[in-house]
């Protein structure tokens, strides 16, 4: 017994080594190689934001101050949003993409791969100077650094003129932004161009998660060089000394600059869990997906209709209320697609033969959430509502709903389903199905706590708050903690796979046995 | 040690580790029961911050004394329903997460805070009393690291955010990590079944030899002392050490750290000092209680600085070391009333608890004292059965 455990331990160490050795290659540019690095980095960068959530939770445990300072709560808020946003959410979203596209789309090599690889490795150091703030206040609160560098606290939003305020911790960020913010875009036009022009799959047997990558990756082109430009001008504010976004005029440019790349930004994260959806509910219902033309022209419809709603983020701040009512109108509008694809997946469920392996049970539980924020999200389109909640809990528990509960959870499911095409293993299920019932309950009781703590009035970004509401807070960081144990139990089960899981296979699913079609598992 | 010897001691515990195999099931469950008794220590100090009247803090320490010990009441669990072991870790993560609500829920509710802590102890005390596992964990690390690790993560958190914060936020990783241990499943150890009888003990008392009858006064009134500050003495420690209970707890999270590693250097060469000669035994248990006496004395006594409290908690973990001697002694001479024995004393241990509760409120250095005379009781009572 003492043989078959040391030969374990020995064994799980050279695989260790293997891996990391690998995975760190900087000079590899296929597009598996770089897409596991995206993902990699794209969890450790998720683990790190959670930290900052929790952080937050652990302070809102007491109505009054509590564990950390105001000024670190504001700060953690705005390292959570970043590094969730930019870091996690869209290197793993399109980390997965360039991993399987090459096959989805019957070609051998992402189009570009030398761009692909540099977008990958803009990645670290964007993340990294985004937080270095964090990293050297907490070297001078050990003694390690003679000089600190206080994080910012202007939120994810970047508002002026609080983000024009002097400070090295907002430059960083700035920076650190545009690294990432261009990595995407690079990521986007490789994935754009390779569907568009490298493509041998005919346009009418393109699978429908390549659709919805490539309107993704669309949005991303016309958006994210828009943010990119706002970020050219706060830097040119806060270092050349220009008034491009000064007061008074500066700051309404900016946030319209600013939500005129944020909402597309929100379908940018929300599409590709919406296309692993719709990829494998029918892999794993046994049928195929029912209206797949309609579940592609919804995506479509997104992609257009997501450019024409960043005025419902301004609906508080003086805008005529003319043209408020038409961005309430084109807000209401884009439910419809989505509202399309929910039918669709509920359609293919139905009668279906479901196999509830831990992709699917992901892919359940995140159409679900997905109704929940949708439905709460529908509701502040209209302006009264939105004029009561917008600075409320309520649109916290909103879009996590959508952001944890769909977005997470479907790029969950797709890390579990591809995982044997990037590793060549699979991971336990048993980890996986304690994953997803520990996250199911976090997501619930957290973010159900936040929307009755909005619909109570409780305002939103503060570190203290009234004793009143205290217990439905400590509700609240009692499933944030849960929700973030369950992502240890996540981050064990994949380097227990990694290390000693079980070889995946040709067809580690079971679908060529039962007559599914499956690209990328078909070489 | 020779290359034969570690090669063997890393077959041997290699063989140990093996049945526990994936780790992960035995690192949760660790760092929950490791976590829980790290916030636990904080319990009544907490207590007394959010208001709660002292003869009511004796009486919650009483109650705990009282329920520690699962298998003096396994019958009424079963009866319950409750006598699984998945049930009872599932109480017990119940009984933190009212722990962790109790503070906030409490006042709005109108209900007192420490009903929140009592109707928690339900759940947790009969938990707590499950005693060390033989997991992989312990089994390599020691049963010291684990309590260490988890006062030392516990430490900063009371230093930024106080002790109410800081306590709440250590329930609610605890209430976490007991969710996670139940999710990747529950060792099937079960609870002893004990049969308790009064009246045959009685019965065998009464034939004692006064010798045998000293050692378990000995035992008897080291205990009460005890128990008349166990649940005060963190609480009385950190009001010492700060103005009120604004400051303070971290130094005492790190005493008890000191405290646990004193207890586990003292229990590694225990049988070592026991092997030494047959006057070891009365002399380590002469040891435990002298300290046992002196110990609230020191905390009353001593100045009210971080390396003399370091001082105080490192004598009550070496102390350790003597009670389990003591405890030694005892098992060994009431052989099949144990159990009956221990019962009755748990049940024995509740009104010290609220007389040092009320005592504390009246005058709290009395309890001290109080607490130090009656261990110095037992103490001359092992002594007169010594010098016999």
């Amino acid at each position: 017994m003492s043989g078959s455990v040391v030969g374990w331990l020995r064994s799980a160490w050279r695989r260790l080594v293997a891996v990391v050795v690998r995975a760190l290659d900087p000079l590899a540019i296929d597009h598996l190689t770089v897409a596991r690095l995206s993902v990699a980095f794209g969890a450790f960068a998720g683990l790190w934001g959670t930290t900052d959530a929790m952080a937050l939770r652990a302070e809102a445990l007491t109505p009054g101050m509590g564990v950390w300072p105001a000024a670190t709560y504001d700060a953690f808020f705005t390292t959570h949003g970043v590094t969730m946003l930019f870091f996690f959410a869209t290197p793993v979203a399109f980390g997965l993409t360039t991993a399987v596209l090459p096959r989805l789309v019957g070609v051998e090599e992402l189009a570009f791969p030398r761009i692909h690889a540099l977008a990958f490795w803009l990645l670290p150091p964007g993340l990294f100077v985004a937080r270095a703030p964090s990293l050297l206040d907490l070297l001078a609160d050990v003694g390690l650094l003679g000089f600190r560098v206080r994080p910012p606290v202007v939120g994810w939003t970047l508002y002026p003129p609080m983000s024009l305020q002097p400070h090295a911790g907002i430059d960083l960020l700035l920076v650190g932004l545009s690294l990432g913010t261009l990595s995407t875009l690079l990521t986007a036009l490789v994935v754009v161009v390779t569907v568009v022009t490298e493509r041998t799959v005919p346009w009418a047997r393109l699978d429908v998660f390549t659709w919805t990558m490539l309107v993704a990756a669309g949005l991303v082109v016309f958006s994210f060089p828009v943010l990119e430009s706002a970020i050219a001008l706060l830097l040119a504010d806060r270092v050349l000394g220009t008034t491009f976004l000064a007061p008074p005029e500066g700051p309404m440019v900016f946030v319209n600059l600013f939500w005129f790349f944020g909402h597309p930004e929100v379908y940018v994260l929300v599409l590709p869990a919406m296309g692993v959806l719709s990829y494998l509910i029918p892999r794993f219902a046994g049928r195929d997906l029912f209206g797949k033309r309609s579940v592609v022209y919804s995506t479509l419809a997104i992609g257009v209709l997501s450019f024409g709603v960043w005025g419902h983020h301004l609906f508080a701040s003086g805008v005529d209320p003319r043209v408020q009512a038409s961005f309430m109108a084109v807000t209401l509008a884009v439910a419809l697609p989505s509202a399309i694809k929910t039918f669709a997946w509920t359609t293919t469920l139905w009668n279906g033969s479901l196999r509830l392996e831990p992709p699917m049970l992901f892919c359940l539980g995140a159409v679900a959430w997905f109704v929940v924020g949708g439905v709460t999200g529908v509701l502040l389109a209209s302006i009264p509502v939105d004029y009561a909640y917008h600075g409320t809990y309520y649109v916290v528990a909103h879009f996590h709903f959508l952001l944890v509960g769909t977005i997470v959870f479907g790029l969950v499911a797709g890390g579990y389903y591809w995982f044997p095409l990037l590793t060549g293993r699979r991971v336990d299920d048993r980890y996986a199905r304690a994953h997803f019932w520990l996250s199911m309950v976090g997501v619930a009781v957290t973010f159900g706590a936040l929307l009755a703590l909005g619909l109570g009035g409780l305002p939103r970004r503060m570190a203290t708050y009234p004793e009143v509401f205290a217990p439905m807070q400590t509700l609240a960081t009692l499933g944030a903690f849960v929700l973030g144990v369950a992502q240890l139990l996540f981050v064990w089960g994949i380097v227990r796979a990694l290390l000693v899981g079980d070889p995946a296979g040709d067809d580690p699913w079971g679908l060529a046995e039962r007559g599914i079609e499956a690209r990328e598992w078909s070489r | 040690m020779s290359r034969s010897a570690a090669v063997e001691t890393a077959r041997s515990t290699a063989e140990r580790v093996a049945p526990h195999l994936p780790p992960e099931r035995v690192v949760v469950t660790r760092a929950f029961d490791c976590a829980l008794g790290a916030a636990a220590w904080f319990v009544p100090a907490l207590l007394l911050v959010v208001g709660t009247p002292l003869p009511i803090v004796g009486l919650f320490g009483g109650l705990w004394l009282a329920l520690v010990r699962p298998e003096h009441y396994v019958r009424l669990l079963r009866a319950l329903g409750l006598d699984s072991p998945f049930a009872r870790r599932a109480l017990g993560v119940a009984g933190v997460t009212l722990w962790t609500l109790g503070p906030v829920a409490g006042p709005p509710t109108g209900t007192p805070v420490w009903l929140w802590f009592s109707v928690g102890l339900l759940g947790v005390a009969p938990y707590g009393g499950v005693g060390d596992r033989p997991d992989a964990i312990t089994v390599v690390l020691g049963r010291v690291f684990g309590p260490v690790l988890a006062l030392l993560a516990l430490t900063p958190v009371l230093a930024a955010g106080g002790l109410v914060a800081g306590v709440q936020v250590a329930f609610a990783v605890t209430a976490a990590l007991g969710v996670l241990a139940l999710v990747l499943g529950v060792p099937l150890d079960e609870t002893p079944t004990v049969s308790p009888s009064m009246s045959a003990f009685v019965e065998w008392a009464e034939r004692l030899p006064p010798a045998e009858r000293r050692l378990l006064l000995a035992d008897t009134w080291a205990r009460t002392g005890l128990a008349v500050v166990g649940p005060l003495f963190v609480a009385f420690s950190i009001q010492r050490l700060g103005d009120g209970f604004a400051e303070g707890a971290e130094v005492i999270a790190l005493s008890l750290v000191v405290a646990t590693v004193a207890a586990g250097g003292t229990h590694r060469v225990l049988s070592r000092i026991r092997e030494l000669g047959s006057w070891t035994t009365p002399l380590l248990s002469v040891g435990g209680l002298l300290v046992a006496t002196t110990a609230p004395l020191a905390v009353v006594l001593v100045p009210a600085s971080p390396p003399a409290f370091a001082g105080t908690f490192a004598a009550v973990g070496v102390a350790q070391g003597g009670w389990t001697v003591l405890e030694d002694e005892v098992t060994d001479t009431l052989g099949e009333h144990r159990d009956t024995y221990r019962a009755a004393r748990a049940l024995l241990l509740i009104p010290p608890a609220v007389v040092g509760g009320l005592l504390f409120a009246v005058a709290p250095r009395t309890a001290f004292v109080l607490s130090s005379v009656l261990a110095g009781v037992g103490t001359v009572s092992y002594l007169r059965r010594v010098a016999r």
